[in-house]
Parts: C-alpha cells; structure tokens; sequence
C-alpha cells in the first residue's frame, strides 16, 4: 500500500470535525477525514435539530447565546438548503413561566437576539395547536437544521476542495515519528486490517469519545458525558419550534423536524462512559407530559420512536471565565495534536474556524479560515450523485447511485433527498478511498 | 453531608406533629414540586425541579424524583428516609425533626440532615461547589416547611 502523507489528519465525522476538515482544506491544508463509522452518524445525527437562536441560553450563558445568534445567521446564509427558516415561540404558560419572561425579554436585548411579542390570540392563530391558556408569547429566529443534509453537504464541499473523505476506518493509536510526523494507526473495518497514515497535526475530534480516545493514546482530556433523549411524534403539529419560557429544564423544546415532531430534552449521567444511551418509557411519559402542556394535541399524537445520545461536555469550573463552551485542547506532548471539546451543533462552524486557527498556526500556514462566506456545495443532492456517474466509484455503487436517481421527477423525489444525501456521503468516501488506494 | 439546625414556629406543637408527620400535607410545603403521588400510607414519590444554575447552560432546573418515607419516631421526633434519583442517578438522604413544645402556641424545631448525592455530586463538582447547592436545597426545604407551618 502507498504511504499516505497529509498535512492534518482530523479524527471523527460528526459536526465538528467536518467543519474542521472543510476549514482546513480551504485554507489549502491537504487533510483526511477519519471516522469510524459514517459521518454524522453519532450525536451529530442524534440530536434535537435545532439551529438555535441562542434565546434558550440567554440567561444562562449570554456568550454561547451570542455565538449561537452569529451562527445560526451564516449558516442560513452559506447553507440554505438544509436550513428551514421555522421561526421559534417562547410560551409562558404557568404564572412561574410569566414571572421568567421579564429576565429573559432583558437579556435578549442585551445580546441582540431579534424577538417580538404577539398577543396570545395571534400567536394561536399563528399556530392553531398551541396551548390557548398561553399567558405570553414572544418569537426569535430559531430554526431547523437538517442533520445529514448538511452533514453530507459540508464533506462534499470539502472533497471539492481536496479533503478526503474516509469512512470505516477507527484511529486505534497516535505515534510522533521523529520530529514532523504524526502516525495515525487505524482499524479499516470494511477489510478488517491495520493500517498507518501519517499528518504533520492530527485533530481529535471525536466528540463524547474525546475522553476516552485520549486516554487510549495515554493523554488526559476531561470530558463529562451526559446523556439525554428525545421523542419523535407521527405529525408535524406546528410549524415553529416551541419553546417553554423558563429557565433550561428537561422537556421545554418541541422541534418540527420534516414531516414529524420532536420533543426533548431529557439529561441523565452514564454508569458507563461507554455505554450506549438508551430512552426509557419514563423519558417518553414525560417528554409527552411536559410537550402537551405547550402543545396540548401531542397527548394524543403516536410516538413513533425514541432516541438517545451523548453531549460531549467539557468540564469547566469557572464558567464565567471560560470564552466559550467548547476548547481547543493543543496538546504538548505529543506535538500537533489537538483535541475539540465541548460545542454544539449551532456552533460547528465556529469550532471548526477555531480548530482550523491552530492547526494552520502549527503549520505555518498564513490563510484566514472562509467558511464563513462560502457558499456550501450540495444544494441539489441529485445534480451532485448524476456528477459521479463517470467515477471509478460508480460500478461499485451502481445500483444505490440509480435507484436513488430514479426517484428525480417521481413521486418520491422530495421524500428522497434524504436518502440521496446519504448515497453522495458514501460515493465521496469511496471516492476518497480509491484516491489514496485505500 | 451533614447539616443542622433550628427554627422556631408560631404554632402549637400538636399542629407541627399533624402537618409535619403527614405525608400529603408535609410534600405540599417543600418547594419547587413538580407533581407527587402517595404510594402507600406513610410514604410519597415526588418529583422536583432542582434549581442547578451554573451548571451547563441548557439545564437550570434539572428533575429530581424522591420517594420521602415519613415516620413518627416518637412523640417529638419525626424521620424523612428520602430514596431519590436525578438524572438517572440514585441519591439518599434523611431529615429528622425534633419538636420542643415553647408554650403560648409556639414550637421549635431542631433539625438534622444528611444527604449523599453519589455519582451526582461527582459530575456536578466538575462545575459547582456541591456543598452550597446542598446547603441551598436543604435551607429552601426548611424555609418551605417553616412558612406551611405560618400559614
Ligand atoms: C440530546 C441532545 C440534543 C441536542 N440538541 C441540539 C440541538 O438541537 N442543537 C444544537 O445545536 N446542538 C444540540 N446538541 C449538541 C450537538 O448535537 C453536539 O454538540 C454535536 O453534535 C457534537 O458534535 P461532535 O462532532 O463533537 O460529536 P459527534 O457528532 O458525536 O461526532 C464524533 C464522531 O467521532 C467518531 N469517532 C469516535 N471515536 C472515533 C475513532 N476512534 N476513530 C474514528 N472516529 C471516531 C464517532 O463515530 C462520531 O461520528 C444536542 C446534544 C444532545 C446530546
């Protein structure tokens, strides 16, 4: 097998190291992607789907608030297509709820967070499900963000920028090499076998497994797991997310997501850093209970499934000190390693820019991060897999690639641009592979 | 972790011992109740909301469930055995009163806790100081107990 040589190497496909891959490979970083299993497949593609406003966190944290707002703007700018401009309501429904709202119209200003007040009656007319005892109403500009959409848009924009796309392959081990390299060992599950690349920085960033990948390489990062669930209902019941008005509880967000709703939060602590989170029939009750209170039809409306997943919280004493909710561990021994903690799915962008200002320091490269103003790749899911047709991928993956090309102009189009999304992140990782002769 | 202390109510002791040593009018005084059900004649399940501020931003109230034994140790002494969980995760505590009968309708209240928050005060010592939540939540059950009683 050839000796592949990169400039970074970034461990982990979910949002954060996907946006570093593409910050990076802009900047004219030669860079592979490394992710076990397949981009956005972990928390990134287990969580609420919304693209925050920062109102949740107003009060609580006005600085994650205030990158959320940025955020929430640019990927709406430079990602229209997998952004639903939804709109989002505070209600207050309880007098404890009402007694919030005061802290939380202040804050707002603050930070500037745009928000209006509409008078209950409007705001049920406006949306027909809400609770009518509603005592206030305001709106911000959350929104929705469809997970893989994106996901699969951002490895595309930047497999068209040169980054490498590789899926199925784990990182077991990280060795410096004398003095430039990093050896990156990885188990390639789709053959069963070892084998090394190597990359003058090396990013980890695998999310609830930072903590646990770090020590595997005999390195401390601390990270807090906490897990938390949410419950997909059969009908779209609004056409905003709703939000209680009160300070950050469990069951106080319902997200229209595509045809469904979806209620959550829970939180819970693992027994077992690496245990996989699973709902449990209380959660549901309750994410229920407390949904249909802001919504009263959801009491009503099938469940039709539950999820769980893992934030990767990083352990901060001093929060009012900290300038952001996530880091950028650069790691001294070994050299070029650095490590992201914390964040969240609003904000992947902005790690993504942070981590790409470190490793481009480390190596010396001058270019500014562009992901703020780049248009994303991926638009028309369709349009990019037809572009594939001539790869040397396509024989492998022919009937995926046609069957979801077959639904362009049928019925089913609209419904298939998920799964066509899906097909594009496979074909650049094949791509990828047979590339670098992997 | 173990605190104590003492409060003085305007009520005759035969008044503290009813409301006090009384599942279903003892859970309406503690504060930030969710909701509640009596599982059997002494013992309750709550469920509250415990004001964790400072914590991480996208929980400030997390949910606490109790299941709050009550007994009437004597005459004078009341036992709170609490089997709790949040997050999952169990937690244990007890609360005695010790009521002193002060005449013209006043009594004292001398009171003990103790509470252990397990793996719960682990996470959230990465964040907060575990002792004055503690010390918060204790004070806030007290004071909730304290103005039932006034009323
Ligand atoms: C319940 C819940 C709801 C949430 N809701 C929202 C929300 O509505 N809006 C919002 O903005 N944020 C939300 N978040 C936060 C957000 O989802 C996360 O912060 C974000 O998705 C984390 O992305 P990540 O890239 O750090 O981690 P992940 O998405 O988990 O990615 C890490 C990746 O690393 C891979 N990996 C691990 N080990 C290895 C290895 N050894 N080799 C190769 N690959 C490896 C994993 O397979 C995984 O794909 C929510 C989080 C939770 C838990």
């Amino acid at each position: 097998m050839q000796q592949n040589i990169f400039d970074a190497i970034v461990i982990g496909g979910g949002i954060s190291g996907l946006w570093t891959t593409l910050d990076l490979a802009l900047r004219g970083v030669k860079t592979a992607l490394i992710e076990k299993s397949v981009i956005a497949s972990e928390t990134s593609g287990k969580f609420h789907g919304l693209l925050h406003s920062g109102a949740r966190y107003a009060v609580t944290d006005p600085k994650a608030a205030l990158d959320c707002i940025a955020e929430n703007k640019i990927l709406a700018e430079i990602a229209p297509h997998t952004v639903e401009d939804t709109g989002g309501f505070f209600v207050a429904i309880s007098r404890e709820d009402e007694e919030y709202y005061e802290k939380l119209a202040r804050a707002l200003g603050n930070i500037g967070i745009p928000y209006r007040e509409l008078a209950p009656s409007e705001a049920v007319k406006e949306e027909p499900q809400l609770n009518r005892e509603s005592r206030i109403v305001i709106e911000v500009p959350d929104k929705v963000v469809y997970s893989r959409d994106l996901a699969v848009s951002i490895a595309l924009t930047a497999f068209n920028n040169g980054a490498y796309i590789l899926e199925g392959l784990e990182a077991i081990d990280v060795k410096r090499t004398g003095d430039d390299y990093l050896d990156v060992y990885v188990s390639d599950k789709t053959v069963g076998r070892t084998a090394v690349l190597r990359a003058r920085a090396v990013v980890n960033s695998t999310g609830p497994w930072a903590g646990i990948f770090a020590r595997r390489i005999g390195i401390k990062v601390e990270i807090l797991p906490t897990a938390g669930t949410m419950v997909v209902y059969s009908k779209r019941l609004t056409k905003r997310v709703i939000n209680r008005m009160r300070p950050p509880s469990e069951g106080d967000i319902l997200v229209p997501y595509g045809d469904t709703s979806i209620m959550g939060t829970t939180a819970f602590l693992l027994e077992d850093p690496e245990a996989t989170p699973t709902p449990s029939k209380e959660d549901i009750e309750f994410l229920t209970s407390e949904g249909s209170v802001m919504v009263p039809a959801l009491a009503k409306t099938p469940v039709l499934r539950a999820y769980s997943s893992i934030r990767p919280l990083i352990k901060f004493k001093d929060r009012e000190y900290a300038t952001r909710d996530f880091e950028v561990v650069d790691h001294d021994n070994p050299r070029g390693l650095f490590t992201i903690v914390g964040g969240k799915f609003t904000t992947g962008r902005l790690i993504g820019e942070k981590a790409g200002d470190s490793v481009a320091r480390y190596l010396g490269v001058g270019k500014p991060s562009q992901t703020r103003s780049i248009k994303l790749d991926g638009g028309d899911p369709y349009m990019e897999l037809k572009r594939f047709r001539g790869s040397s991928s396509y024989r492998s993956l022919y009937s995926a690639v046609e069957h979801v090309l077959s639904l362009r102009g049928r019925i089913d189009e609209e419904r298939g641009r998920s799964a066509a999304y899906a097909v594009l992140g496979g074909v650049i990782s094949l791509e990828s592979r047979k590339m670098l002769g992997l | 972790m173990r605190l104590e202390g003492e409060v003085t109510v305007p009520v005759d002791l035969d008044r503290a011992r009813e409301v006090l040593s009384n599942p279903d009018s003892m859970v309406k005084c503690l504060p930030h109740l969710a909701s509640w059900e009596r599982l059997s004649e002494r013992e309750i399940l709550a469920v509250f909301r415990l004001d964790i501020e400072g914590v991480v931003e996208y929980l400030a109230r997390l949910r606490a469930e109790a299941r709050i034994r009550v007994k009437q140790e004597d005459p004078g002494t009341i036992r709170y055995v609490i089997d709790g969980r949040a997050a999952r995760a169990p937690y244990r505590g007890t609360i005695v009163l010790r009521l002193e009968d002060l005449g013209s309708r006043s009594t004292r209240i001398r009171w003990e806790s103790e509470l252990d928050l397990g793996r719960l005060a682990a996470f959230l010592r990465a964040f907060i100081d575990v002792e004055s939540l503690i010390n918060r939540v204790v004070d806030d059950i007290v004071k909730g107990l304290e103005s039932c009683l006034k009323l």
